[in-house]
């Protein structure tokens, strides 16, 4: 699960956040990232999709312009159960071509 | 997946005779396909409403439209499916729409969601409701304008008098509407295709802004004042309990509350029923799983202590070489053998696999007072809230069952054992009680899709034509949960892609053997499509090279003439999905189609470099069909998917968009299938976590996922499970061009 901290998303084991929280992301919705989650329809189920949001900001704060193989390695830790692997990379591609990383 | 529980439980939407009744209430329309009643629906934070929305639409004086979802939301998008096939039909101002989740309540009809049934289940009933509910408010319409009701149309939430340019807002006219009879069945007009708005384009699901806010809320979400944490220790070995305990040391450590012993139920384990072991209750999940940690437990393993995977999958692999117990038998396969000139012998071993969706199983149960509330994400609401009326010996009428969203189902979810847990606990400690599963737990315990072998032999004639086509599959009977009795899978299990094969073979026999379950197994997302299009999809690639063939026109030549093949005729109680085969026929020209289909768009053919190539698999499954051209890249060792292609007849469209992305997250899911498996040493599972149960992550994903949609308008067919069962075969066939290695088992290894 990640946590927004200073633009570097955290993965601890769930026991250790404290019970009851939601899924954390940048609440307001507009971030660039999540934007590009809107237009490219990314979630299924949408579990994890904060975390991977997350990874994904964090991923373009340090390397706005990646390549397909700093994406799949930036996000390796955040497994996707429905499958949207390809919507997620998508997204952050386009989200490095428009420049605005956040 | 339909079983015999479900129909013993639910009643069937009478499709025809849907519209008995309505709802009238004093200020809003509500039309709905069951009596009314006046229960209350379970979600608070809906705006404030003058009536009670007991059934699927309520319109109300301000022209706020809530439509009811009453199936569940794993990630398939029925939650915006459902709702857009009424509200195009009803004209509705999509943006005046919300959508509210509704209770387990068998007024609703069926809400097993699972089988790829939703769309195909209430495409048409959810249409008449929302054109019955328009032609009311076309006539209260009219009434009001004293003309006749040809001369008012419904469009975007109001009605128009076309002569006059009258126009009157939904809401302005509900309270009228509602005081109207229901017009005749023969009076209520569809709307022709080309007049859909919603229905065939791609809305965004409904909750989208939710889940990128994290604002969704899933099972492991809910919360109430004052619950506590419960996780449970339960027995390693399926059917076996605890023989001992000591609980010392956990009742030390801070934040434990209590500990509590659930009975086990022994062998095989009901997905309706606890798993039985210790349970600790604290003030916190981390505290509940430091308790855990610290019980001291001695277990009495039971029967299947001994239980491995290696030595099974032998047992099952005997009973795949052995003479079986026939279930479709066509012509002489013994003697039309004699005459071929080529026999294609081959065993196919598939693996155990686990759902594990991201959200873990968990539930939140309250018990106070002779009722119990509960609150999880669970596929099959209604078996739910039965068996959680079961176990805590409490009338149906006393237990409120909350639908969730789920992260995630795959098939476990329509398992409620980990919903009874939650509700015996809370019985037992008078107190809300919310149960989480960890990853390690949900691993653990899953009722997995079990492992298989089967065997396939093939006879090819001097005309390089297939005569003789024998497969045999053994596997443990997913049935057992139904009927005790079981030895060999039921008819609905071989029927998924073993018996109706539909290869144009003159002389066909389908076996199985009997096999004893030694864990605990049961459906996952496509079922025993994933063993049998495997088998038959790699034969079929076999037999491609044996005659030397293009694949594709091999592929071509096995279906055969255009023709409704009649497995009702060829087998004795063929279920076809649990539909009439006369509603939904197995159509020759449908599958070729798909199959041309991706080959044009695949670009099959073309030239491939060394060490790449590509496999085709096609296979009917849910009612829909499928064919998947896999390319793939062999690099000392190591495969990549530069592309996968899919062609996909599941007639009518709800979402075009919802639809690719149910085939490209399924190819995944499917991956996944092929890269990790489950496997037990001395009756337990020996994977714990994500490190050791493989699943695919973004860098196993094909670089591309197209999705090639036929576009008809034959009734709507299931896309949550289509997309699985054509993966692993079309890989490994493609695998094969690229290498000349045919892998006949998975997980795949290259070495």
């Amino acid at each position: 699960m990640a946590q927004q901290s200073d633009h570097v998303a955290h993965l601890y084991p769930l026991p250790m956040a404290k019970d009851n929280h939601n899924r954390r992301t940048f609440r307001n919705g507009d971030h660039p990232v999540q934007q590009a989650w809107v237009e490219n329809n990314v979630p299924q189920c949408g579990y994890c999709q904060a975390g991977q949001i997350m990874s994904a900001a964090a991923l373009l704060k340090v390397n706005p312009n990646p390549s397909e193989d700093d994406i799949i390695s930036g996000m390796h830790g955040n497994i996707c159960r429905c499958g949207t692997y390809n919507r997620i990379k998508e997204a952050i591609q386009s989200v490095a071509k428009n420049g605005d990383v956040g | 997946m339909k079983n015999s529980i479900e129909k013993s439980i639910i009643k069937k939407i009478d499709r025809r005779g849907f519209l008995k009744t309505s709802s009238i209430a004093s200020t809003g329309l509500i039309l709905g396909l069951h009596v009314s009643c006046t229960s209350k629906i379970g979600v608070e934070d809906r705006p404030a409403a003058s009536f009670k929305p007991n059934v699927y639409l309520t319109i109300n004086e301000k022209g706020e439209i809530t439509i009811l979802a009453h199936r569940v939301e794993m990630g398939q998008g029925i939650r915006t499916a459902l709702p857009t096939i009424l509200a195009d039909e009803l004209e509705a101002d999509w943006e005046k729409v919300t959508i509210s989740q509704a209770l387990a309540d068998e007024k609703y009809g069926d809400q097993n969601t699972d089988g790829s049934y939703s769309v195909r289940m209430f495409y048409t009933p959810l249409r008449k409701v929302g054109a019955t509910a328009r032609l009311m408010l076309e006539q209260a319409a009219a009434n009001q304008w004293k003309v006749d009701v040809s001369e008012c149309k419904a469009k975007n939430s109001e009605v128009i008098h076309e002569a006059s340019g009258k126009k009157l807002d939904f809401g302005a006219l509900a309270g009228d509407a509602s005081k109207l009879p229901l017009p005749a069945e023969k009076d209520i007009k569809l709307k022709d295709e080309s007049e859909f708005k919603l229905i065939g384009k791609s809305t965004p699901i409904v909750d989208l802004k939710d889940i990128i806010q994290g604002k969704a809320k899933y099972g492991i979400d809910t919360d109430l004042p004052g619950m506590k944490y419960a996780v449970i220790a339960r027995p390693p070995v399926a059917g076996g309990k605890v023989a001992s305990y000591n609980a010392d040391k956990t009742l030390k450590v801070p934040g434990v509350i209590r500990v509590e012993e659930i009975e086990s139920p022994g062998f095989p384990v009901a997905f309706t029923l606890p798993a039985g072991g210790i349970a600790v209750i604290a003030e916190n999940t981390w505290a509940a799983i430091k308790g855990r940690d610290a019980l001291e437990i001695k277990w009495d393993d039971g029967e299947n202590a001994s239980f491995n995977t290696q030595s099974y999958l032998k047992e099952l692999e005997e009973g795949a070489l052995s003479r079986g117990i026939v279930k479709r038998d066509n012509g002489d396969v013994d003697e039309s053998i004699k005459s071929a000139t080529k026999v294609l012998e081959a065993t196919y071993i598939l693996p155990h696999l686990s759902h594990a969706p991201m959200e873990t199983p968990n539930a939140l149960a309250y018990f106070k007072e002779g009722k119990c509330e509960v609150w999880a994400p669970a596929q099959h609401p209604q078996l739910t809230r039965k068996v959680v009326a079961d176990g805590l010996k409490l009338g149906l009428e006393d237990v409120t069952m909350n639908i969730t969203l789920l992260g995630g189902g795959f098939g476990r979810k329509s398992k409620p054992d980990f919903v009874v847990e939650a509700a015996v606990l809370s019985q037992k400690c008078q107190m809300p009680i919310k149960l989480t599963w960890t990853r390690e737990d949900d691993l653990h315990h899953d009722f997995l899709h079990s492992c298989s072998a089967q065997y396939l032999k093939v006879g090819i004639d001097d005309n390089n034509k297939v005569t003789t086509w024998n497969h045999r599959s053994v596997y443990p009977p997913i049935d057992i949960h139904f009927n005790p009795k079981a030895e060999i899978p039921a008819m609905w299990e071989l029927s998924l892609g073993l018996l109706d094969m539909p290869y144009d073979v003159p002389n066909v026999r389908c076996e199985t053997n009997k096999t004893k379950a030694r864990s605990r197994t049961g459906w996952l997302r496509s079922v025993s499509h994933i063993q049998h299009a495997f088998a038959v999809c790699s034969m079929a690639d076999e037999i491609a090279y044996a005659r030397k063939m293009d694949p594709v026109e091999n592929l071509l030549d096995l279906i055969g003439p255009d023709r409704n093949i009649e497995f009702d005729k060829l087998i004795d109680g063929y279920p076809n999905a649990n539909e009439p085969i006369a509603d939904f026929p197995w159509e020759s020209a449908r599958m070729k189609n798909v199959v041309n289909l991706v080959a044009e768009k695949s670009g099959w053919g073309k030239s491939m470099p060394i060490g790449s190539g590509m496999g085709i698999a096609t296979h009917k499954n849910h009612l829909t069909y499928v064919a998947c051209v896999i390319e793939v890249k062999v690099e000392n060792g190591k495969i990549s998917i530069p592309e996968i292609h899919y062609a996909v007849d599941c007639g009518t469209i709800i979402s075009i968009d919802r639809v690719k992305s149910q085939f490209e997250g399924g190819a995944i899911y499917a991956l996944s299938g092929v890269l990790g498996e489950i496997t037990f040493k001395n009756g337990q599972v020996e994977q714990n976590n994500f490190d050791t149960f493989r699943v695919a992550r973004m860098g196993d994903a094909p670089t591309k996922i197209n999705v090639h949609l036929v576009k008809n308008n034959e009734k709507p067919t299931g896309v949550g499970e289509p997309p699985v069962p054509t993966i692993a075969p079309a890989l490994c066939n493609a695998i094969f061009a690229a290498t000349g290695k045919r892998l006949r088992k998975l997980p795949i290894d290259m070495s």
